[in-house]
């Protein structure tokens, strides 16, 4: 168990480095956004699917999972807004 | 050398790093978004202190609401840029400290009162005796008289009730001046100074129900746990704000009397606990009676928990809106 939720873990952190690594290489806001919600948003499920595996309730567990969700469609719907923001900006 | 005494060093040396390049920021934008970030490592801080109520008040207040105020005000300066040019627009935008606005004098007397501060903490802090809990001690022994069983909790509404009682005094002043400083008498009638759109509304209507059921578990957990009034307010007053912005009924559309009732609810709820409690012939002011504190500091909190989320949602969106014509 513990060597799942490490490995889920360091995956998650993967793609927190891939996402900021985006967020600083890329040339355009634009896809600075999309590098930034699309890794994010992956590197945090996996993170807390570690949490969840290692948790010790079921209750636990569902709250994290809510948590993950409600992070999901906050960045979602904000990478939306500012996307639109620059594209209005030209 | 171990994995959390690493941790504290990067977050120190962050915070280090965020309040230098925020005094240097050349734009005042950039400095709004780092004073965001410098308030969201100073929670991360007081959690490593162990201090998850100020952590939670730092994160909510410090970082989320004051640089609601902040980008405001940025907001709010932007338009006059536009009409004076690109040119002075850069300069009356940089916080330059050569620039002859805040001048030699300023300066120096801003350094002589700030390395005073600096000292006077310093020598307060070596006057701590090295060992020792200070008041802990002392509070979890009184805390089962209290009539909460969170030690925070019990301090803010009860051993400490004054300071509380004029923190939230603070808070109608604020809104009061703000009140002036607009010239107005109320928020009806303020708007957002852009249409909302469909899908902010669909947004907030979803998320609306969520944060009325965060607010009142706040409060709830304020009895026992880290939360309460301060942290379930701001939560609403973020309801609020994102209501109105969104375009949908918010405080804007509550009558004068309903909003200014609100308003003073808390600070009125705690001027009534001490009016009774010094007229009450065995009772010295301030002092609740045991049986009764539970239930006075659940009425107490409530009251306060609504008159902070209209005092803090009144100052953004008086900050924010603007007037239709």
């Amino acid at each position: 168990m513990e060597i799942l939720s490490g490995t889920l873990c360091l995956l998650g952190a993967f793609f927190f480095m891939a996402g900021t690594v985006g967020l600083i290489r890329f040339p355009d806001s634009l896809s600075r956004i999309h590098a930034l919600t699309k890794a994010d948003n992956l590197g945090l499920g996996f993170i807390v699917l570690a949490l969840v595996v290692t948790s010790q309730s079921l209750t636990v567990a569902f709250k994290l999972i809510l948590i993950w969700l409600l992070a999901l469609v906050a960045s979602s719907s904000i990478c939306f807004f500012l996307a639109r923001k620059l594209i209005h900006r030209g | 050398m171990n994995l959390t005494l690493l941790f504290d060093v990067f977050l120190i040396a962050a915070l280090l790093l965020v309040s230098w390049r925020l005094l240097g920021a050349s734009d005042l934008f950039q400095a709004t978004v780092l004073f965001i970030s410098f308030g969201l490592f100073l929670s991360l801080a007081w959690i490593r202190l162990q201090a998850p109520d100020i952590a939670l008040a730092e994160a909510a207040v410090g970082a989320g609401l004051a640089g609601v105020l902040l980008l405001g005000t940025f907001k709010g300066l932007e338009p006059e840029e536009d009409r004076e040019g690109e040119n002075l627009s850069s300069e009356a935008c940089r916080l330059d400290p050569i620039s002859p606005c805040p001048g030699r004098a300023h300066l120096l007397l801003a350094f002589t009162f700030v390395g005073s501060m600096t000292a006077l903490l310093l020598l307060a802090v070596l006057d701590l005796p090295a060992e020792g809990d200070g008041l802990t001690l002392l509070v979890f022994q009184s805390l089962d008289r209290s009539g909460v069983e969170h030690p925070v909790t019990a301090v803010l509404l009860n051993f400490r009730f004054y300071d509380t009682w004029l923190e939230l005094g603070v808070l109608v002043a604020a809104a009061l001046s703000i009140l002036c400083v607009r010239n107005r008498l109320d928020l009806r009638e303020l708007r957002p100074s852009k249409v909302p759109d469909v899908m902010l509304r669909r947004l907030v209507m979803g998320l609306t129900p969520i944060m009325i059921l965060v607010v009142v578990y706040l409060l709830w957990l304020g009895d026992h746990a880290p939360g309460g009034a301060f942290q379930a307010g701001v939560v609403l007053a973020a309801m609020l704000i994102l209501l109105w912005f969104s375009g949908h009924a918010s405080i804007t559309s509550l009558s004068r009397i309903l909003w200014l009732f609100s308003l003073i609810a808390g600070f009125a709820m705690m001027l009534l606990a001490a009016v009774i409690t010094a007229s009450w012939p065995e009772m010295r002011p301030l002092e609740f009676a045991e049986e009764w504190s539970g239930a006075i500091i659940l009425a107490i909190e409530v009251a306060a928990t609504l008159s902070i989320g209209v005092v803090l949602s009144s100052l953004a969106i008086l900050s924010l809106g603007a007037v239709e014509d």
